[in-house]
């Protein structure tokens, strides 16, 4: 017995001291299931860095803050029926170093900041590892190209909204938190460098769709080059001026002569599908690529903040052509009348102005008989159920009164073209010359910018679209170089420039101006979607037409229109209307204001506006005037967006101390 | 189970035996001599019986021949005296020693309840039982001094449980779990455990106990003890109840009368130019009201209200959202056990079920549980056993959002109530309206209980095993190996009918394997030489926890039956994924306990942990405690006090861990990326937002705890106090980085937190005679934690709502002082705010503006409001006995902390509680004037902070237990019936409007019916 104590008593002090002595070994933790950052010393890690540099162009076109930087507090727009960015617009004195948020959806002071830098990091660190790891000469270059571009892209983003910030160019590898600005000249210097290095060492043409190519660079350049000769900079920039503008047109024609402008400015939106003939377009130079394909990703929710509100009024329900209604962005008045309504087809090819009825269970209540002729109406699926009528002023058609139709707009009008009354009719000009929709009470009714609606998504609440993000086009070329002619002060030839783009714009000769289509329409091509159709109903709100007819009351005509009409004595209407508002005088300001209503007129809705205004100085005075909500607090601070709080209280002075009070105010832009 | 309620009630029935009977008489004393008062003197299996007088003097008559007294006094071993042939009777007492020989469970080991040198709290299964819940955290509550448990309502969740307060940041609060000597890796707790299978359930508070499981002891301990068999007698035991519970609302919200009118107010201070204030209705205004109009079912219900321009509300019809989402509840719970043994053999096994309905529809629990337990000493030196916890787990999760388009209520209840109370669930011609009232977030839930299904199962063998040689008396060696395994998988379908959903049905897969292992060697050696008792006790130990997980998701499944099971049938999926999680944890223990003439008593430990997932060379962290006791009672100078028992002091020290770094932390993963190229997709590797600490240490909380253990009047007052002061210091955080470096946070080792408290329990026999016993139990903490400096120093991190000097989880807003009124006054002074960009109008919200510069901004007017987590936790438990009868009430409460309850006017669904707000009729009201906005407002509507203390009767039981001699002849040992009332409701609280302990609108009131059986 005492044999076998003892064996029991050996084989338990065996196994205790086998873990005790592999207990080193037994603590080593493997990282089996992700990559590290060691993979970034080898070449296929850096070959994978730059996908995931490419990745990040999508950052602008993801959430809410796409919109908030380059949209709100803007000529063109204000807030819808929701509130949650308000202070973007508002310019509100919530609008500071620290956002408080009013939902999740709010977007912080930080957001963009954060994603840029982070963006150069990456960069800085393909940057400095492509020497050390990548042997191919080629793609040594091509890398290098690449990574310069995403850096100047984001350091050309951070500029634009906060000024000069801090230049940092080399990768973190460890905690870092002494950091200073550095000036807006030294900055942009920068940016037009690394632009530099990407135009020289990027290909001329490329087979991927969505990879940097040389024109991208030179578009960039262009862009960054006509910053820094813009009105902000006019207290360092006069020695760059004169070459700049050189160099601008220099290489707007070298773009320029390698893409020709879509046919017709509804083709650039008119998507049929993800990955659709539309994005592939001669005219589009660089998109940030969304696709359907899975895996599923992120999606451009661009399709989602334009949308006013539909499905709660009668006879319609949520679909998916007619998209879900975050009501976050309310053209202006000016966006409206800034087009000649009656020739410049890109107002009807770029607002949704009519949408079908829905909803079956509904659409039958909207019967009702006219009190004026004793007629009755009913309706059904498909019928004409709201019209936004964009008609000139002075039209005496529409008057408040009491409707036959159980719907709030307060105006009757029978359509003559559906030969019925249209149930929820939105106006732009009454006849006693006041506003309809856009007056306060209906915040969330107005004509929804189309050019992002995304029908292929595969329920009407998906909030991932397919669509890929526009960053640069030609028609934009042409209007960089007609802005360098301007202030070359060769008004004739910025003129000539700009008819380009005009001249597209018109109606062509045998055109249906009625004709009308958006990227809601890919629901045609949507199996998947039309399957998970609102109550299995294929019937669906969309609608082939706009309301060019019954806005401006014409005879049809397939007449072509004409947009070259005017001298630079002479301007549009529109822009002349514009130019008397803003009480500008001399040449240069008539034309640079005639250019920007250009831009708005091209460009609306595509990430340019505040920018725009911003360099060009002419922010406050516009939002002064076209803006209700911005006018009342938007000053001169607001050129720039204060340095968010987080980095301010993130950093240390060069003792190693966090920054004091004073010294956090003198790190911030100046007004915040 | 009727016909042997039957036999039950039959039972009832006192059976009388006749047989000859004598009167006797006899005195009780003492010891030492004294006579003792109050002693009961019982026939044995009757209920005659009497007390003894002053002088320890007692009579009885009328007692049979062959009887037996029972004489029994509290603090005192009970005796047994057969009456044959005398008739007089002196007794003397002994003193009972057993309550402080009571063994306690500490780490590693077991002690003498006389030689605990730390703060420990021990609560038996008796008080773990008494009521029914749904687990051992729930049974807990209000048990144990220092220990704050949150319960849910949702059938098969376990709350929360903090020992003591919180003290990290970001680090989990939760606490290490130790069931049956082996400590707890998965991430699951003890909430797969039937509470009834447990024997006794401890838990180490302070350091001095806790730092023996070193790195895992910071946030305390909680032993569990599962039940063994003994060698007395085989018995069996059935233990059951059937609760039925119905939900209680404590929300009063508007009726549609009073919802219409702040509606019309609402739309009317959003455009008061073209609209009418809510004073004045008329039909045409109410048409311009959108919330009314949107939907034409709710809005022709609203016009009912109307007739010939007279507004009668009384005629708009309603319906009961609530209640048809809601049902009746029976949760029933059984559980059988067996054991006995022999001196060799001893052997326990169980089977439990609990099966909770839940009172929102789609929603409930069952659980099967089967428990073996067998002890084997094949040899006087030798000793064997094996525990083995098996269970099956399904829960039924009710609505779940996940995968949903669009934010939705969390449960089906606050679905139900968000909707307008003038909205109906059909139109006309029997059609389901999909918006009730015509709001896009606010959707039908009729039926929504068939269209979202959530289950999730759980399989858990959770075992231990021994093998325990004693070398030579004195010297043992145990070798512990515990075994953990667990799945667990969590299917979700919700139909493309569901409000969750937009037309396309959505259905999902996922869950894990934990499979974890402890393997402990330990060495005990135990000496006494004369007054001086050694022990000492040495342990190596390695865990290993390895978890593997799976998920995938999937839109348009073809057909509602498939359900999550045929995800093949769709031709792509929309995510899916593995993964695998490891970590190791090795360590070395050494402990020494000394006494010396059992009056002084010491422990010291040391541990030292290594872990995995700390980078090289900071794996490795040391663990020290020292406590110290003096047993006064055993001083020459205490003898002599007789009304001492127990009077014992403790003083504690010990450093503690928090081991809560994730696996990888330090390990600088970065993120996979897919990119679209055209229709092409190239994956590529981005950087995280986290830059790696390859300097990560543990989290250490070092604590000192001054401790008395009493006991009074022989028992009759006991208890003990504990007074804590502890620190914890490089506090894992998440630190701030600045974004330029391209990071915006790392992992660190900064800050730190203190936290002091005291514990208080107390036990009192207010009432021991013949027929009434009534003991009154308190526990009662009171603790308060406070920030003493965090990553930049002595810098507040307001975005994170830290502030040195304050506690974690405090409320930072603007100081509301009241609403602006339209006088000259207010009026002239909101102009001055409103010239800086304000947009204040009489009605709305008055915020203090604390610099005095007629501009709210955040940085310079947001203040600390208060705390969210109490200063007091208190539980009292009062139990009456009569006879055969007993009574309990049981209450808890939380006290001295804040609740935001702003949310009354911003949501404008229909889950308007009443609420006082302002018109300029009623402009004393506490409330702002409504505006109708979806997102937007007033935009200080949320300051609305209210103190939120509460008491709450958690119990209240009868019982009847029958006494033996009615039992024995249905050979029956023991049979207790009751019947409860669980969650009876609030004795007292501060928000009247819901229920302050679960934070909701409601509560499941139970009634409980119960039987225990002996065999």
């Amino acid at each position: 017995m005492k044999t076998i104590k003892k064996y029991t008593i050996l084989t338990f002090l065996l196994v205790s001291i086998f873990f005790v002595s592999c207990s080193d070994n037994f603590l080593y933790e493997e990282l089996k299931t992700e990559r590290n950052t060691d993979y970034y010393n080898t070449e296929e890690g850096i070959a994978d860095a730059i996908v995931a540099l490419y990745n990040d162009f999508r950052f602008l076109f993801m959430r809410e803050r796409g919109y908030c930087t380059t949209m709100y507090g803007t000529d063109e727009f204000t807030v819808g029926g929701d509130n949650s960015n308000h202070d973007w617009n508002d310019y509100t004195s919530n609008l500071s170093s620290l956002i408080v948020s009013i939902n999740s959806n709010t977007i912080p002071m930080n957001d963009v900041w954060d994603q840029m830098y982070k963006t150069i990091n990456l960069a800085n660190l393909v940057l400095q590892k492509t020497d050390e790891v990548v042997i191919n000469e080629a793609n040594k270059t091509l890398y290098k190209a690449e990574a310069s571009f995403a850096r100047a892209y984001s350091y050309f983003y951070l500029v634009q909204q906060y000024g000069g910030v801090v230049l940092k160019l080399t990768p973190s590898e460890q905690v870092e938190r002494y950091f200073v600005r550095s000036s807006r000249e030294d900055c942009v210097n920068q940016i037009i460098e690394d632009f530099r290095v990407a135009y020289v060492g990027l290909p001329s043409t490329t087979t991927q769709i969505g990879r940097l190519y040389k024109d991208v660079a030179a578009h960039f350049l262009a862009k960054a080059l006509l910053y820094r000769v813009s009105e902000i900079n006019d207290d360092w920039n006069s020695s760059y001026k004169t070459s700049d503008l050189t160099e601008i047109i220099t290489l707007c024609d070298e773009v320029i002569s390698k893409h020709s402008l879509a046919e017709n400015f509804s083709d650039l939106f008119n998507f049929q599908k993800s990955d659709g003939p539309n994005e592939t377009l001669s005219e589009i130079i660089f998109s940030a690529q969304f696709s359907n394909v899975t895996p599923a990703a992120e999606g451009n929710s661009y399709h989602l903040y334009f949308v006013s509100q539909y499905n709660n009024l009668t006879g319609f329900t949520r679909d998916i052509a007619g998209g879900r209604e975050y009501q976050r962005l309310r053209p202006s008045r000016y966006i409206l009348d800034v087009f000649d309504k009656k020739n410049d087809s890109r107002l009807w090819k770029s607002f949704r102005t009519k949408l079908s009825l829905n909803n079956s269970k509904t659409a039958g209540q909207l019967s009702g008989t006219d009190p004026n002729t004793g007629l009755s109406y009913t309706y059904g699926l498909g019928d004409l159920g709201i019209i936004y009528i964009l008609n000139n002023k002075n039209d005496d058609r529409f008057k408040i009164s009491t409707s036959l139709l159980n719907n709030h707009t307060g105006v009757y009008f029978y359509n003559p073209y559906t030969q019925k009354p249209t149930p929820h009719t939105y106006v732009l000009n009454l006849s006693d010359g006041s506003d309809h929709f856009l007056g306060v009470g209906l915040k969330n009714r107005f004509p929804s910018l189309s050019k992002w609606y995304d029908g292929s998504r595969p329920n009407h609440n998906y909030g991932e679209g397919a669509r890929d993000g526009i960053l640069a086009r030609v028609a934009e070329t042409h209007l960089i170089k007609a802005e360098a002619l301007i202030r070359q002060q060769k008004y004739d030839y910025a003129i000539q420039e700009i008819n380009i783009v005009r001249k597209r714009a018109q109606f062509k000769s045998g055109e249906i101006r009625s004709a009308y289509t958006d990227g809601g329409a890919a629901y045609l091509n949507n199996t998947a979607g039309q399957a998970n159709y609102a109550d299995g109903i294929k019937v669906c709100s969309f609608r082939n037409s706009n309301s060019y007819y019954e806005s401006l009351n014409i005879p049809e005509t397939s007449e072509s229109s004409d947009l070259t009409n005017y001298t630079l004595s002479k301007l549009p209407d529109e822009d002349e209307a514009v130019i008397s508002k803003l009480g500008l005088t001399s040449d240069y300001d008539r034309m640079m204001c005639f250019l920007l209503n250009e831009r708005s007129r091209e460009l609306v809705g595509e990430f340019q506006r505040w920018p725009d205004l911003a360099r060009t100085k002419t922010l406050i005075k516009r939002a002064k005037l076209f803006n209700s909500e911005a006018a009342p607090n938007i000053n001169e601070k607001h050129y720039l967006r204060p340095i968010p709080q987080q980095f301010l209280d993130a950093i240390r002075n060069e003792n190693g101390q966090p920054l004091t009070s004073e010294e956090k105010q003198a790190m911030q832009n100046p007004g915040y | 189970m009727s016909r042997k309620m039957i036999i039950c009630f039959l039972a009832m029935i006192p059976l009388f035996v006749f047989s000859q009977t004598k009167t006797i008489t006899g005195n009780i004393v003492d010891s030492n001599g004294q006579p003792i008062i109050g002693a009961t003197v019982m026939v044995k299996g009757t209920s005659s019986g009497t007390v003894s007088d002053m002088d320890g003097n007692f009579t009885l008559s009328d007692v049979p021949e062959d009887a037996v007294l029972q004489i029994s006094y509290i603090g005192y071993a009970t005796q047994e005296i057969p009456v044959a042939g005398k008739t007089s009777f002196g007794v003397v007492l002994q003193e009972e020693a057993q309550a402080l020989e009571e063994l306690v469970v500490v780490g590693y080991g077991v002690q003498k309840k006389s030689d605990v040198t730390g703060a420990i709290i021990s609560v038996t299964n008796e008080k773990l039982t008494a009521m029914p819940t749904n687990n051992a955290l729930e049974a807990l509550q209000g048990k144990a001094a220092g220990v704050d448990i949150l319960n849910t309502l949702r059938p098969g969740t376990v709350g929360e449980i903090y020992i003591r307060g919180v003290r990290s940041l970001n680090a989990s609060n939760a606490p290490l779990y130790v069931v049956d000597g082996v400590p707890l890796m998965s991430t699951s707790g003890i909430e797969t455990i039937n509470p009834q299978d447990i024997e006794t359930l401890d838990v180490l508070k302070d350091a001095s106990a806790t730092a023996i499981y070193g790195s895992r002891g910071a946030n305390g301990v909680v032993l569990i003890t599962t039940k063994k068999g003994s060698q007395d007698q085989l018995s069996i035991n059935y233990a059951g109840t059937v609760t039925k519970q119905d939900m209680v609302w404590k929300s009063n919200y508007m009726n549609v009368a009073e919802y219409i009118d702040f509606a019309r107010w609402a739309a009317y201070n959003k455009s008061p130019s073209s609209m009418s204030p809510g004073n004045s209705p008329s039909l045409e205004n109410d048409a311009k009201i959108e919330l009314f109009t949107a939907d034409p079912v709710a809005w022709s219900n609203i016009q009912k209200g109307w007739s010939n321009g007279n507004w009668d509300p009384s005629k708009i019809e309603t319906f009961d959202w609530i209640g048809a989402v809601t049902q009746a509840n029976i949760t029933h719970e059984h559980t059988l056990d067996v054991s006995g043994g022999s001196k060799a053999v001893k052997g326990y096994a169980s089977f439990g079920y609990l099966n909770n309905q839940g009172t929102t529809k789609g929603q409930g629990y069952q659980r099967y549980s089967l428990r073996a337990n067998l002890n084997v000493k094949p040899k006087e030196w030798l000793q064997f056993g094996v525990n083995i916890n098996g269970t099956y787990a399904s829960q039924d999760y009710g609505q779940s959002s996940e995968g949903a388009s669009m934010s939705s209520p969390s449960d089906l209840v606050l679905a139900a109530a968000r909707i307008y109370p003038y909205a109906l669930p059909y139109d006309s011609e029997g059609n389901l309206v999909t918006y009730p009232g015509g709001q896009s977030r606010v959707a039908n839930v009729l039926n929504e209980w068939k269209y979202s299904t959530n289950q999730r199962e759980t399989y858990r063998l959770l075992s231990s095993l021994f093998a325990e040689i004693t070398i030579f008396k004195g010297l043992r060696y145990r070798m512990n190996f515990g075994p953990d395994f667990r799945s667990y998988r969590n299917g979700i379908y919700n139909d493309g009918k569901s409000i969750t959903r937009g037309g396309s049905s959505y259905a999902s897969y996922s869950g894990d394997r934990d499979f974890s292992w402890t393997l402990d060697n330990l060495i005990y050696y135990d000496k006494k030489i004369d007054k001086h008792s050694f022990g000492a006790t040495f342990l190596q130990t390695a865990s290993k926890w390895n978890h593997e997980s799976y998920s995938m998701s999937a839109q348009g499944i073809a057909l509602p039956s498939m359900k999550w099971y045929a995800m093949g049938s769709v031709s792509s999926l929309d995510s899916w994924g593995t993964g695998l999680i490891e970590n190791q944890l090795s360590s070395y223990m050494g402990r020494i306990n000394y006494s010396f003439n059992e009056k002084y008593l010491l422990t010291a430990s040391g541990r030292w942990d290594g872990a995995s997932q700390l980078a090289e060379g900071y794996k490795w962290a040391f663990f020290p405690s020292l406590a110290l006791g003096w047993r006064m009672e055993q001083e020459k100078f205490m003898k002599n006090i007789s009304w001492i028992d127990q009077l014992k002091l403790r003083l504690g020290y010990g450093v503690t861990g928090n081991s809560a770094v994730d696996p990888y932390t330090t390990k600088g993963a970065i993120t996979l990326v897919q990119q679209p190229f055209g229709s092409s997709i190239v994956s590529g590797y981005t950087t995280t937002t986290d830059l790696s600490n390859l300097g990560l240490g543990w989290e250490k909380t070092a604590q000192y705890n001054f401790g008395l253990d009493f006991s009074f009047l022989k028992g009759r007052l006991n208890g003990n106090i504990d007074i804590y002061k502890s620190s914890t210091k490089d506090l894992i955080m998440t630190m701030a980085l600045p974004s330029v470096t391209g990071y915006t946070s790392t992992l660190a080792n900064v800050g730190e937190t203190k936290n002091n408290g005291i514990d208080l329990t107390l036990n009192s026999v207010n009432i021991q005679n013949k027929d009434w016993y009534w003991e009154t139990n308190l526990n009662l903490s009171w603790q308060k934690d406070a920030i003493v400096s965090l990553m930049n120093g002595k810098e507040d991190m307001v975005a994170d709502g830290w502030f040195i000097g304050y506690p974690i989880g405090v409320i930072y807003d603007y100081e509301r002082i009241g609403i602006w009124q339209d006088t000259p006054e207010d009026l002239s002074e909101m102009a001055k705010f409103n010239a800086n960009g304000h947009n204040f109008t009489p009605g709305s919200v008055r915020v203090k503006d604390q610099d005095g510069n007629y501009q709210i901004t955040p940085n310079d007017d947001r203040v600390i409001i208060g705390n969210t987590r109490p200063n007091w936790i208190i539980g009292l438990n009062n139990n009456l006995k009569f006879k055969n009868w007993d009574f309990s009430l049981f209450i808890t409460g939380r006290l001295k902390y804040l609740r935001s309850v702003g949310e009354a006017l911003t949501s404008m669904y229909g889950d308007q509680r009443v609420v006082d707000y302002w018109t300029p009729d009623n402009i004393d009201a506490e409330y702002q004037k409504p505006i109708r906005d979806e997102a937007g407002g007033d935009p200080y509507a949320m300051t609305y902070y209210k103190d939120d203390s509460y008491l709450k009767i958690r119990n209240v039981s009868l019982g009847y237990s029958f006494s033996k001699s009615n039992l024995s002849q249905l050979k029956v040992n023991n049979l207790r019936l009751y019947l409860q009332v669980k969650d009876l409701g609030m004795l007292w609280s501060n928000n009247s409007y819901l229920d302050s302990e679960y934070g909701t609108l409601y509560y499941n009131r139970g009634i409980v019916f119960g039987v225990n059986i002996g065999f």
